[in-house]
């Protein structure tokens, strides 16, 4: 995975927003004219005005836009695909129905991720779901057998990991956050982020130290 | 700086998040400690590794058909709310109907009255009890269909 070369969420599926984009025209939303072309991107903040008048294809583009971070997102809380599938499904649903208490003038994502993260505690919560995600929803990119079960220890160690480290683990190297943009989504100061990140890496490294030939 | 603040500086450090007075701190206890360099290096051991892990994707096909699926969904709780409210509309209009009929004719004997009244009571209840869950209960039911 590379970290370089994503630092920003907002920014993680630029390429993939490209392609959707280029398969749409102009658009009149609500009377707003909103260009949505190739190498032209759309203001958020333009879109998500128009959303809160109700539009739904103006939310389709938003939707298109964070569909690939959500879903990553809840994957890495909620076990599988089809469940994560379906929480990022709902918190968009839930995103909608409350977009009008939404401040327009703030980036959308950290606000969406607090209603995504609710809606994974809540399901688990209900779930009851303690299990380890299923191993074949989770790629390392590996070949040697060694690798293998080097991949499944350091799983179950992320599964192990209280809540609140597990989090910072997923929105670091899952979604290659930067500190600051963690303490955003996660409402708390960078230095608890810093914090969280060292004490789940020490355990986690703990766990592997005999993989990588820790003493 | 004593170590344990010194290892808090490595895990920044590889995670680009050490600014340019810390680095130096950094650099120059390494050049000291053997116990922070041997950390220093674990530490890059596993960031690599974790720098591999990553979630399998899916087929390309969800995301063809991802925001189709919430679309239909905000639409059909559109339906389901306008269904509800024109459902409650009609059974209390019918039941007032009823029930004024049935209080009005003196000949219907008042058992009978009574007994047709606990009737629609029930149904009415029972009615506005499923629509209710049908609207806000609707997501929680989706769930246990889910569960295998």
């Amino acid at each position: 995975m590379n970290k370089t070369g994503s630092k920003d969420v907002y920014k993680t599926r630029q390429n993939e927003m490209a392609e959707e984009a280029a398969l749409q025209k102009d658009r009149i939303f609500h009377g707003k004219k909103v260009h949505i072309r190739v190498n032209e991107e759309v203001s958020e903040k333009e879109l998500l005005e128009v959303v809160q008048k109700g539009d739904k294809e103006a939310y389709g583009v938003i939707v298109k836009r964070y569909m690939h971070s959500a879903y990553y997102v809840a994957l890495g809380f909620v076990h599988n695909q089809q469940d994560a599938l379906d929480v990022s499904q709902d918190a968009f649903i839930k995103a909608f129905r409350k977009i009008k208490m939404f401040d327009t003038s703030m980036p959308f994502f950290p606000w969406f991720y607090r209603l995504l993260r609710n809606l994974c505690i809540d399901y688990l919560k209900r779930k009851n779901r303690t299990r380890a995600i299923p191993l074949q929803d989770i790629q390392v990119i590996a070949v040697e057998k060694e690798d293998r079960e080097l991949k499944e220890t350091l799983w179950k160690g992320i599964e192990k990991l209280p809540f609140e480290q597990r989090e910072v683990v997923i929105l670091r190297y899952f979604q290659q956050l930067s500190y600051a943009e963690i303490a955003e989504f996660i409402g708390k100061p960078i230095g608890t982020v810093m914090s969280s990140l060292f004490y789940a890496k020490k355990k986690l490294k703990e766990i592997i130290g005999k993989y990588l030939g820790f003493e | 700086m004593d170590h344990q603040k010194i290892k808090e500086l490595i895990s920044s450090y590889h995670d680009r998040e050490v600014n340019d007075k810390d680095k130096q701190v950094l650099d120059e206890h390494l050049k000291k400690c053997s116990e922070c360099r041997k950390e220093f290096e674990e530490m890059g051991k596993f960031e690599e590794v974790m720098g591999k892990m990553q979630f399998k994707k899916p087929q390309k096909e969800m995301w063809q058909v991802y925001w189709n699926t919430v679309y239909n969904r905000l639409e059909r709780r559109i339906g389901w709310i306008l269904l509800s409210i024109g459902g409650m509309i009609l059974l209390f209009f019918g039941g007032y109907k009823v029930l004024e009929g049935i209080i009005q004719d003196s000949s219907t004997p008042l058992l009978l009255k009574i007994g047709i009244l606990a009737v629609l009571g029930g149904v009415a209840v029972l009615l506005v009890s499923l629509l209710r869950e049908q609207i806000f209960v609707h997501k929680r039911e989706r769930y246990k269909e889910v569960e295998k």
